[in-house]
């Protein structure tokens, strides 16, 4: 029965305070223990990721892994940079992963992030598509185009790119690369490349298609270095014989070479400082290459797999066989 | 002819010559001791480690070799987060033994199988928060507040597209 009837039992005002203050001090205590368990989880977290497996892996293979991601979606860049002190150091460190910045609608406001892109991306070309909608654009028609020095992309893209109003006179670097940036199109039949006057550096990797077009242009400009990876050499003779008196470094490495037994016209080429030519297929088909009138000599003439090419070897400076195949080098 | 390989833990592992020059490292070490029995150590491979990259080359045996002296193989390769069924299926372990093999594959120049964990890391981290992939990889956030506030004003452009 409650209350009891006996006053003797009646709990006393003092005996609850002593049972409040029992209570208290094993609250304090259990709360005490808690930030033990939560600071013994962290040092479990710390000691975990300390030892976690993607630590093992060296900066460029994580850098690998950033480029896989940034050219499938170049947003990922600021996630990724987001993670860590050491992601981030690795991002900085990675130019191409700078190098992508699609904006499909530039609306200004980026200035900023567009800064550190450029100062980021190293020696990468920076590759931004330009839209009607930027304000700059706007304003000054066609301006914008003289600013651009250098254009990466697939085809398509570059296409884009060339095909906006204005003129590209600064456009100095052209590297048409397998990337598909751009979705999905035809194939660009015929290219012209008067409107590019002051082109020095055309890289073409893996475009054969793009290569052949490239030969339809009437006017060329005077290129300094061509930089070529193809299945079917032939269209380079015709690039090499438009810009022989100018072009300094020429690189061509090819798979498969159609026209068997084929011989390029022999040609003067009075600055070629660097030559290497490289046939990637095993087939002994390649085509046999002249190269004559090398004013300066050749500082570095490489041959790689069986390429032939008749070349003034007393002029060469510095001279790389392929030891493979052993070639026999033949001179003019 | 079989090669003989010994791994780290030493244990042997008796595989075809085709097979084992799916690696660029052994490949040169072939080339260059010759016909020879004599096994090939493997400091920096475990047994369990190697069993699954051989079973990787013993499946792409008749692949084609990368040629991999491109002057910019960034430039010519198409970097997509692709990965073929087998190979899918074949990468499906836990993270320790992910690293290890993308790691093994770095150590023995197989770039084929190099990509093929690169891309399953990538398509891993793709699609997730800063928190999330430190979640998943038991990654610390070592940012100061300053630096945090930095990355969040660089980012916050972006997160308006």
């Amino acid at each position: 029965m409650w209350p009891p009837v006996d006053p003797e039992a009646l709990p006393s005002k003092t005996a609850i305070e002593e049972i409040k203050k029992e209570i208290k001090s094993i609250e304090s205590e259990i709360a005490a223990a808690e930030r033990v368990i939560s600071s013994l989880k962290r040092s479990i977290l710390e000691r975990q990721a300390y030892i976690a497996p993607i630590r093992t892996l060296p900066h460029e293979i994580i850098s690998d892994i950033f480029l896989d991601l940034c050219h499938e979606d170049w947003r990922m860049l600021l996630v990724l940079q987001g993670v860590c002190r050491t992601w981030r150091m690795i991002q900085f460190d990675t130019p191409l992963a700078w190098s992508f910045i699609l904006h499909d609608e530039y609306e200004g406001g980026c200035t900023d992030l567009v800064c550190d892109y450029l100062d980021r991306s190293g020696n990468a070309a920076l590759q931004a598509a330009i839209t009607a909608s930027d304000p700059q654009v706007h304003s000054k028609p066609g301006e914008a185009n003289e600013r651009i020095q250098c254009i990466r992309g697939d085809q398509m893209f570059i296409n884009q790119i060339l095909s906006l109003p204005g003129n590209f006179t600064n456009l100095e670097r052209l590297i048409l690369t397998s990337f598909r940036i751009s979705g999905q199109g035809d194939v660009v039949p015929e290219w012209d490349m008067a409107i590019l006057p002051n082109l020095k550096n055309l890289h073409v990797y893996s475009q054969d298609q793009c290569l052949n077009a490239i030969t339809t242009s009437v006017e060329f400009p005077p290129l300094i270095e061509l930089v070529v990876i193809c299945n079917d050499p032939t269209p380079v003779h015709a690039i090499l014989s438009r810009c022989s008196h100018s072009i300094q470094y020429i690189d061509v490495r090819y798979n498969d070479y159609l026209n068997e037994g084929s011989q390029s016209a022999p040609q003067t080429f009075p600055e070629l400082r660097f030559l290497r030519l490289e046939n990637k297929a095993e087939r002994r088909d390649g085509p046999l290459w002249h190269f004559e009138g090398m004013n300066l000599g050749l500082y570095l003439y490489l041959q790689k797999g069986h390429t032939e090419a008749v070349v003034d070897i007393g002029k060469v400076i510095c001279l790389g066989i392929d030891r493979k195949h052993n070639l026999s080098i033949r001179t003019p | 002819m079989p090669v003989l390989l010994v791994t780290s833990d030493n244990e042997q592992f008796r595989v075809e010559k085709v097979v084992a020059q799916r690696s660029v490292l052994i490949k040169n070490m072939l080339e260059d001791v010759g016909e020879s029995d004599q096994p090939i150590p493997l400091p920096n491979v475990t047994a369990p480690v190697l069993k699954k990259v051989l079973e990787y080359c013993d499946h792409h045996q008749t692949d084609p070799l990368p040629t991999g002296d491109e002057p910019s193989a960034d430039e010519s390769r198409k970097r997509t987060t692709d990965i073929s069924e087998w190979d899918q299926k074949f990468i499906t372990v836990d993270q320790e033994m992910l690293f290890e093999i993308i790691l093994a594959a770095n150590y023995l120049d197989i770039k084929p199988l190099l990509d093929v964990g690169c891309k399953t890391v990538a398509n891993m981290i793709k699609g997730k928060s800063p928190e999330e992939i430190r979640k998943l990889f038991n990654i610390v956030n070592d940012f100061t507040p300053e630096e945090e506030a930095q990355i969040k004003k660089e980012n916050e452009w972006a997160e308006d597209r």
